[in-house]
């Protein structure tokens, strides 16, 4: 059963079990104010089920969506119809539209949770597209995900053709305007066209969302390299907007209208003052400072950088709620901030070539687990890594020069499968003898009966209660403790750290630790 | 008709809320209706999932409401309709908890019987139940039915109940899962 089915029988049970009370409640307040008791019609008729008011006009194109399905298509249609276009829409939700060449709906599909509620049981096969995106953004905006705190929606029109798509493009974002607009919003469209690749459609996959969104972080991260792909992939469209308005990045083939919005965050004085507050300086000692939009795992963040007293500061101020996440106080007096607000940076993809080439292996032969820009004892850096059939690689790439920090090789336990059994009572004393270059003893020879990593890893989290794709520094380590094989299983969530440790033969929780992540 | 029991249970519609309160403001009794009529099944189910008590929870969606009707006029509107009268529902419940001491939880025989009149209550509602009183600790079930009843966003459930973010997100997985898996053995 998915959360949103479990949600909706909470919702049941609330309407089943509800009293009705409404004569109790107009009789106490009625003693109190005699101006008037006229019943409104709307909920007058009697009782449950039908309380259906039309809320804002896109409602009402929610309710004809149905009868509109049902007459517009299946008439003169003998031959399938083939798929001209397919528009994306993001705000959190995210849903795609596939078109055939009169612009007639063939389906619209969901392509996360949120995507699934926006569509509930809404029929769109043979509407047009009109009625589709305005019964979209319509429930989109009933279900809250569209507000004056997130805003910003991104348009998405791929198609093979350049000027139709670009067609498209103008089109859509102009039914989107005026559906948010009835409603007086002042929303953003951000609009691209994008054309179909196998590669954009791995990386949407991976990460579970559009294709649209996918290349939407591609190209803000292209602009900007201590940006990662990682970095961005949890936020709302409103926040990589966010960010890269702050960072003035424009990419020409992006367009945009309206600005994001950034109620929902404290604002750059505030966070200014915490971060201020936090180092013990006043404004008057500060000779520079310099504040954007940063996401730190996946919270989005003040970076708020400035020197005092010949000390240089960089803060990560929470936007939500000003707490400090993350700061460093660096003396040596480098000067390293001044001068690296603009593309001194090599970027993401120089940087995992860099990797590649001292682990001598190519991109087909792994799979990046890890891209995340970092600074480190007063450098910055990218943290790299990622992992082949039987190995798993950690590098650390200083991010002016391209020089490899620290690269690490461990041998990855691949799980069942070798015959050789591994007898729990192997005494710790046999001395494994390792392969050179690996940095962890070699499992190759008591991997038989280990349970492997990715189970190691599920009954961690099964322990912790945390779903994979909310971790993150995810790291699964086979190792020896006491005679026994474990795996240690770190990872963070939220502001948590978790250590696990787990039993390699049962998968049985031997340790739990979890602690707020400092 | 999809939408209806979402607008109804989900706030969906943060002006329509804000338009009754406004209107209550001025003693305005059919927007008491209209609200009473859009919001009463959370309330209640959310002062349930804290009093584990029928008729307590009765008693503070009541309350709830009246309580409304009297401070509609203090309401400032900020857009979260739905987030102010959860907290007049959080203030009440937790009031009636302390008056009387301590949650006087009910067993299962109970619920029957107390439920016996509401010819709507299904036996998958009372299996949902059931789950969330037995398998949740207090503050999981709070996080649920709050996402569930209300509409409100993790951070905005954070904000009223004053936990972090996180906190909430990750309490809100754990218990949705434990729920999930309850149900699963049970039915």
């Amino acid at each position: 059963m998915d959360n949103e089915r479990l949600e909706q029988r909470i919702r049941d049970l609330a309407e089943h079990a509800a009293p009705d009370k409404l004569g109790d409640v107009l009789a106490a307040c009625e003693q109190d104010a005699r101006k008037g008791t006229i019943i409104d019609m709307n909920t007058e008729v009697k009782k449950k089920r039908n309380h259906f008011v039309p809320i804002i006009a896109a409602a009402a194109a929610v309710a004809l969506i149905c009868a509109a399905g049902f007459i517009g298509y299946g008439f003169g249609r003998n031959t399938a119809p083939t798929e001209d276009s397919v528009i994306m829409l993001d705000v959190n939700p995210s849903v795609s539209i596939s078109v055939d060449d009169a612009e007639k709906v063939l389906a619209v599909t969901a392509l996360n949770a949120d995507g699934s509620i926006v569509i509930g049981d809404m029929d769109f096969t043979g509407s047009s597209l009109d009625v589709t995106v305005n019964a979209l953004i319509g429930s989109m905006l009933l279900n809250g995900y569209i507000d004056d705190i997130t805003n910003s929606i991104l348009v998405t029109v791929e198609n093979g053709d350049a000027d139709r798509a670009a067609t498209l493009q103008s089109r859509v974002t102009e039914l989107v305007n005026g559906a948010l607009s009835s409603d007086g919003l002042q929303a953003s469209v951000i609009s691209q066209t994008v054309t179909q690749s196998s590669e954009l459609s791995a990386l949407a996959q991976q990460y579970g969302i559009s294709e649209g969104k996918a290349e939407l972080i591609r190209k803000v991260v292209a602009l900007d390299p201590t940006l990662t792909f990682e970095s961005l992939v949890g936020l709302s469209v409103n926040d990589i907007s966010l960010i890269a308005d702050s960072r003035s990045l424009s990419d020409s083939t992006v367009t945009q209208t309206g600005s994001a919005s950034d109620k929902g965050y404290i604002g750059e004085d505030a966070a200014t003052a915490a971060a201020y507050e936090h180092a013990g300086v006043s404004s008057a000692d500060v000779s520079y400072s310099y504040v954007d939009y940063d996401s730190e795992n996946g919270i989005m963040v003040y970076e708020v950088k400035f020197i005092a007293g010949g000390v240089e500061y960089e803060y990560d101020v929470s936007a939500l709620d000003g707490t400090i996440v993350k700061y460093e106080r660096d003396q040596s007096g480098s000067g390293s901030l001044t001068q690296t607000q603009s593309g001194d940076y090599i970027g993401e993809e120089a940087a995992k070539a860099a990797a590649l080439e001292h682990a001598g292996l190519a991109e087909s032969d792994i799979t990046w687990t890890k891209a995340t820009f970092d600074r480190e004892n007063g450098i910055m850096i990218y943290e790299l890594d990622f992992i082949t059939a039987d190995s798993k690689y950690d590098y650390e790439v200083n991010a002016t020069t391209g020089e490899i920090v620290k690269s690490e090789r461990e041998l990855r336990n691949t799980g069942a499968g070798t015959g050789t059994a591994a007898p729990s009572t192997t005494a710790p004393t046999t001395t494994t003898p390792g392969s050179g270059t690996t940095t962890t003893p070699s499992t190759g020879s008591a991997a038989g009966d280990f349970i492997g990593e990715a189970a190691a890893k599920s009954a961690a989290l099964g322990h912790a209660g945390v779903s994979e794709s909310d971790t993150y520094q995810m790291k699964v380590e086979l190792d020896r403790d006491d005679g026994r094989y474990i795996y240690e299983v770190e990872f963070k969530a939220g502001y948590m750290e978790y250590e696990y440790e787990i039993d390699a033969y049962s998968g049985a929780v031997l340790k739990a630790e979890s602690d707020y992540d400092d | 008709m999809l939408m209806t029991l979402g607008a109804t249970l989900s706030g969906g519609g943060a002006e329509v809320l804000e338009s009754y309160l406004v209107r209550m403001a001025n003693g305005d009794m059919s927007a008491l209706s209209g609200l009473y009529e859009r919001t009463h099944a959370a309330i209640y189910g959310y002062a349930l999932s804290l009093l584990k008590n029928v008729q307590d929870a009765e008693d503070v969606m009541q309350d709830t409401f009246v309580k409304m009707f009297h401070s509609a006029g203090q309401y400032r509107s900020a857009g979260k309709p739905m987030a102010y009268l959860m907290t007049i529902a959080r203030n009440e419940a937790l009031m009636r908890i302390r008056s009387r001491g301590r949650t006087v939880a009910m067993s299962p025989e109970d619920w029957e019987e107390q439920f016996a009149d509401r010819p709507d209550m299904s036996q998958e509602d009372m299996l949902t139940l059931k789950a969330l009183l037995d398998t949740l600790s207090d503050e999981e079930r709070e996080i649920v039915t709050l996402h569930a009843l209300t509409g409100l966003k993790h951070r905005e459930i954070a904000s009223l109940l004053g936990l972090a973010l996180p906190t909430v997100l990750s309490k809100y997985n754990r218990a949705i899962k434990k729920l999930g898996k309850s149900l699963k053995e049970a039915e």
